[in-house]
C-alpha cells in the first residue's frame, strides 16, 4: 500500500461527493447506529429546527411523545403561540445544552428556582417566556404552571426510549453565579436586563460536553440519543464578534461536541442535518431569502435522508392525530425576537 | 311587504321569545328562525341571508314570510343562534383547568389567554358570527347577540340519555363551582369577538341564573332541559330593549 488513502472508500473523497449528486449524499452521508422501532417512545427538544424533525417523525408513523397536548378547540394556527405541538412538551426552544440540563434537573429533582419575569403587569416563566404570549395573572400562577410543566417533562424523561435533540446555540444569558440560564436575554420578551444580575456566556466545547454528560447522568436510564446541529444561523450575537464569525464559532463548537459524543458513546448518534443544509453542494438553495430560515425544500432533503435510513412506519397503527397534523409547516424561533433590536 | 324595524334571527333558542309574543298584546318583531341544521345552513351574500336547505327554507317562509332576508329591510337585529354557547368551554374542561379552579388534579393547566383564544375561535366558527359579519358588511344597524341559555337545574336528576354531552359536562362544572366563572369567560370572549364589529353581547337574564351557574326550573320548557319557556323569552326581550 502506497498510502492509506488507497483503501479509503469512495465517500472519503470530496470529488466523488461532488459528482455523486443528491441521491449519493442521502445514501452515504449518514450511517445509523441503531434502529428506531415503531413502539419506541421518542422525545424531541432543541432549537427551532428540531420542530421540523418532531413534525415529520409524527407524520411518518413514529411514536413521538406529547406530554402536554393542546386543548381541544385550539386552532392549529394558534398552537405554537402557546408552545403546543412544537416539541414533546411545552418548553419552547431549548437552544443550549445548559438549558437542557437545567430543565432536566428541575424536572427530576424538583423545582429549585422561582424566577418570574414581569412586563406590563403580566407575569412570565423566565425559562420559557414565549409559551404564554400575554403572560399570566400572578407569580403564583406562573409557578403553578411551571410545576405542572415540570411534572409533565419528568414523565417524558421517564418514558422516552429515544431522545432527539438539536443543538442550537453556544451563547446564552445566565445569572452572574451561573445558577440560572435563560432561553432569551432578560428584557427581550419580558423582565428587565440588569448587568449586575445577568451576564453573557459563550460556552466552549468542554463545558457543553460536560453539560451533556451531566444530562445523561440525570436521565439515568438506557436511552438512545440522536443529536443534530441546527443549520439555522444566529439571529444576533452578544459576543462583540461579527455575527458571521460568532455563528461559525457557535456551530463549529456544537458540531464538534456532537461528533465527540457520538464517537464516545454507542447510544449517541449524530444525524448530519447541518451538513446537508450548509454543504457547498447545496449552493445555499436550502435557505430562504433571509439566508437564515430553512426553506421547505431543505427540510424535505434532510428528512428524506433521515427516512432513507430510518424508514417510515407506514404500516404503523400509530395514527397521526389531527391536532398534530394540522400544525403544518409552522415554526417558532424565540431567538428571532432579537431581530427587532437590530439597528 | 312592510317589515318591522327589528328582526330576530334565530335558532330553536329564540322560540321562547316568540312564545312570549304569542301570549302578549305587544307587536312582535320580524322572525327569521330555523332550528338546528336549518340555522347552521344559513348563508349570506350580497346583502341577503338565505338557505339552500329545503327544510329551513320552509321554516323561514313560515316564520318570516319569505325564504330570503334582505338586510337593508331592517333597522335592528337580535341574533340568538349557535354562539356563544357552552360547547367550546366544556370540551376544553375535559382535559384542562384554569389556575383558579384546579391546580394539582389530573388535568393540564391552561392559561386564561389560551382558554380565551379557544372560546373566541369557537365563536368565530359559528353561523352566528357569519351572519353578524354579513349584517355589518351591509348595515350600521344595531345588532345584539345573545348567549345561549344555561341547562335547567332539574337536569341534575334527569336520565343521562336525555341530556346532551355538553349539558352533562356543564352540570359537572356547576357541581364543582366552576360554571359561573366559565360563563363570564365565555361572555368576555364573545365581547372580544363582537365588539370590534360594534355588536353588543347579552348574557342569560340575570334572574334566571342560579348561584351554581344553571337556569332556574321556572324558565324551563316542558320536558326540555335546554330550551326555555315564554317567561324566559320575556326577560330576554326586556334585556334586549334595555341594552
Amino acid at each position: 500500500m502506497k498510502t492509506p488513502y488507497e483503501s479509503a472508500p469512495a465517500t472519503a473523497f470530496w470529488k466523488n461527493f461532488v459528482t455523486g449528486g443528491a441521491s449519493a449524499q442521502r445514501d452515504e452521508i449518514y450511517r445509523k447506529k441503531f434502529n428506531i422501532a415503531r413502539s419506541d417512545r421518542i422525545a424531541t427538544a432543541g432549537s427551532c429546527f428540531a420542530q421540523h424533525i418532531a413534525r415529520e417523525m409524527r407524520k411518518n408513523g413514529y411514536n413521538v411523545l406529547d406530554v402536554e397536548p393542546p386543548p381541544r378547540g385550539l386552532e392549529a394556527s394558534r398552537m405554537f403561540d402557546f408552545g403546543y405541538g412544537m416539541f414533546s412538551a411545552r418548553y419552547g426552544n431549548v437552544y443550549t445544552v445548559r438549558q437542557l440540563l437545567q430543565l432536566a434537573a428541575e424536572a427530576i429533582r424538583g423545582p429549585q428556582r422561582e424566577t418570574v419575569w414581569e412586563k406590563n403587569g403580566r407575569f412570565y416563566d423566565a425559562f420559557r417566556p414565549s409559551v404564554e404570549p400575554d403572560g399570566l395573572g400572578s407569580r403564583d400562577e406562573v409557578m403553578a404552571h411551571r410545576l405542572s410543566h415540570l411534572a409533565a417533562v419528568r414523565s417524558m424523561f421517564e418514558q422516552m426510549d429515544v431522545f432527539v435533540f438539536t443543538l442550537g446555540l453556544t451563547e446564552s444569558w445566565m445569572t452572574r453565579d451561573e445558577k440560572e440560564v435563560y432561553a432569551l436575554a432578560p428584557g427581550a420578551l419580558a423582565g428587565r436586563f440588569d448587568p449586575n444580575v445577568y451576564k453573557f456566556v459563550n460556552q466552549n466545547m468542554g463545558e457543553i460536553h460536560a453539560d451533556f454528560l451531566a444530562f445523561m447522568d440525570l436521565i439515568g436510564r438506557p436511552v438512545r440519543y440522536i443529536l443534530t446541529v441546527s443549520p439555522v444561523p444566529l439571529t444576533a450575537t452578544a459576543s462583540e464578534s461579527h455575527v458571521l464569525l460568532a455563528n461559525t464559532y457557535s456551530k463549529s463548537v456544537l458540531r464538534a461536541v456532537a461528533g465527540q459524543l457520538s464517537s464516545e458513546y454507542e447510544n449517541i448518534d449524530y444525524f448530519p442535518s447541518f451538513e446537508i443544509i450548509t454543504s457547498p453542494m447545496a449552493r445555499g438553495v436550502f435557505y430562504e431569502h433571509n439566508m437564515r430560515s430553512i426553506a421547505s425544500i431543505g427540510v424535505s432533503e434532510v428528512m428524506e435522508t433521515f427516512f432513507r435510513h430510518h424508514p417510515p412506519h407506514v404500516d404503523s397503527n400509530i395514527q397521526v392525530d389531527k391536532i398534530h397534523d394540522d400544525v403544518g409547516e409552522q415554526q417558532k424561533c424565540d431567538e428571532e425576537i432579537l431581530e427587532g433590536f437590530s439597528k | 311587504m312592510m317589515r318591522n324595524s327589528i328582526c330576530v334571527i334565530g335558532s330553536s333558542h329564540s322560540v321562547c321569545m316568540r312564545k312570549y309574543f304569542n301570549n302578549s298584546v305587544i307587536e312582535a318583531p320580524d322572525w327569521y328562525v330555523s332550528a338546528g341544521r336549518g340555522f347552521l345552513s344559513l348563508e349570506a351574500r350580497e346583502g341577503q341571508i338565505s338557505t339552500r336547505h329545503p327544510g329551513a327554507q320552509q321554516r323561514l317562509a313560515l316564520t318570516y314570510g319569505g325564504s330570503t332576508l334582505r338586510i337593508d329591510d331592517h333597522e335592528a337585529f337580535f341574533v340568538i343562534g349557535d354562539a356563544p354557547r357552552l360547547n367550546g368551554l366544556v370540551h376544553v374542561y375535559d382535559t384542562h383547568r384554569l389556575f383558579q379552579h384546579d391546580r394539582w388534579r389530573s388535568k393540564y393547566l391552561i392559561s386564561s389567554g389560551c382558554f380565551g383564544s379557544i372560546l373566541e375561535d369557537d365563536i368565530k366558527n359559528s353561523t352566528t358570527f357569519k351572519i353578524v359579519k354579513a349584517i355589518r358588511a351591509h348595515s350600521d344597524a344595531p345588532v345584539m347577540v345573545s348567549h345561549l341559555p344555561l341547562p335547567s337545574v332539574c337536569a341534575i336528576s334527569a336520565p343521562v340519555k336525555a341530556l346532551t354531552k355538553a349539558t352533562l359536562k356543564w352540570l359537572d362544572l356547576a357541581r364543582n363551582g366552576y360554571a359561573l366563572d366559565l360563563l363570564a369567560a365565555n361572555l368576555d370572549a364573545a365581547r372580544a369577538v363582537f365588539e370590534p364589529l360594534n355588536v353588543r353581547i347579552m348574557g342569560p337574564p340575570a334572574e334566571t341564573i342560579t348561584e351554581d351557574g344553571l337556569c332556574h326550573d321556572i324558565y324551563m320548557k316542558t320536558d326540555d332541559y335546554t330550551h326555555k319557556n315564554a317567561r324566559y323569552g320575556e326577560l330576554m326581550w326586556r334585556d334586549y330593549l334595555s341594552a
